[in-house]
């Protein structure tokens, strides 16, 4: 994709993103959304409804809800990441929901931004009021659930604290990567996890805060192996312009 | 970001589901492709409709607060701010910025 300008309709075109790396393989994915590749979007003036899994399937990340879809940021206007399409969200309730199998070892790879440079917010959430990637300005307690769970930023180590996830999350893009996920104890319910929240995250069972800024590409894998890990984010890093991948180990 | 807060879920319902029925109709004018009561969305990259992708159903799903009350987001500052003034006078609600509602769980 090295130095392509694609024109690909009124106002959308896919640019730039780095290096000519191909796409790896990644047998562990179960669902991959890319919001710069425009022809998986789904948009209603503007807003976001929809991004399909580029693996294929039904699994969606969408909003039905018109108060809640977040916005479709254009690179051809200057937004975006790295030349690149993004998905932005600016209210306080913005999300996109997507259905998911119960997993008991997920690892969740986002490419973003923290644009609003806000102090309290959240990256992903469960449908029962927990969390992964909590960053809250000297919060108490750790910004996932407890457990095997880790969490890093460019392939680096990052506190499990939302003290440390704050500071990791700066105006730069980065790729941000939680894994060792128990989705079936994520919410303390006996019945598992069967949605995953986007861009914001509910306490007291009603939504109230969020990410506050752009995301480009999210990849949810199952039982993933270290080099899965690295070779995506070496891939991811190029791709969307972030500090080069560190190699987890 | 403003608020519209209710003191029942019924309140609130029948407002969201009164705005809902005005969305059709503004979406019909705007010359979007409504089925079934939900807007069909089009594609990023063809700009076409499509049938298939995810739709919007509604404007929003009244929540319960931690104050007891229920809210959704109000209309101020959008496509259908206009049509806030008939609901303010034909349904009970109150407005106001959204609260910190349990800001570190």
């Amino acid at each position: 994709m090295s130095g392509l300008s694609l024109s690909l309709g009124v106002g959308l075109t896919r640019r730039g993103g780095g290096g000519g790396a191909g796409i790896p393989s990644i047998a562990s994915a179960v669902y991959w959304g890319d919001f710069s590749d425009t022809s998986k979007v789904s948009l209603s003036s503007g807003k976001i409804t929809g991004l399909a899994n580029r693996l294929g399937g039904a699994l969606t990340f969408s909003q039905g809800n018109s108060s809640l879809q977040p916005t479709y940021q254009l690179a051809s206007e200057g937004n975006g990441i790295n030349g690149l399409n993004t998905c932005r969200f600016t209210s306080a309730t913005q999300k996109l929901q997507l259905n998911t199998a119960v997993m008991t070892n997920a690892t969740i790879i986002i490419a973003l931004r923290n644009t609003a440079n806000l102090v309290s917010g959240g990256i992903i959430q469960s449908s029962t009021d927990n969390f992964a990637g909590l960053f809250i300005a000297a919060g108490a307690g750790s910004n996932q659930p407890a457990g095997t769970s880790d969490n890093f930023v460019d392939g680096v180590d990052i506190a499990n604290s939302r003290q440390g996830t704050l500071e990791a999350l700066t105006s730069s893009p980065v790729l941000w990567m939680v894994r060792n996920l128990d989705i079936t104890t994520w919410g303390q319910s006996s019945i598992g996890i069967t949605e995953l929240f986007l861009g914001a995250f509910r306490n007291n069972s009603t939504d109230f805060a969020f990410t506050g800024g752009d995301m480009g590409e999210i990849v949810v894998m199952n039982a993933s192996s270290v080099a899965e890990q690295n070779a995506l984010g070496a891939y991811l890093s190029e791709k969307w312009g972030t500090a080069t991948w560190t190699d987890v180990s | 970001m403003k608020i519209m807060e209710f003191t029942t879920q019924a309140l609130a319902q029948s407002c969201a589901d009164a705005i809902d029925a005005l969305a059709v109709q503004y979406w019909t004018d705007q010359g979007r492709t409504v089925q079934d009561g939900t807007l069909v969305s089009w594609n990023a990259a063809t700009l076409a409709d499509d049938a298939s992708a995810p739709r919007t159903l509604r404007w929003a799903t009244p929540e319960l607060s931690p104050e007891g009350t229920w809210w959704f987001t109000s209309l101020v500052g959008t496509d259908y701010e206009p049509a806030m003034a008939g609901l303010r006078e034909a349904h009970i609600f109150t407005e106001r910025d959204m609260p910190a509602w349990g800001s570190d769980p």
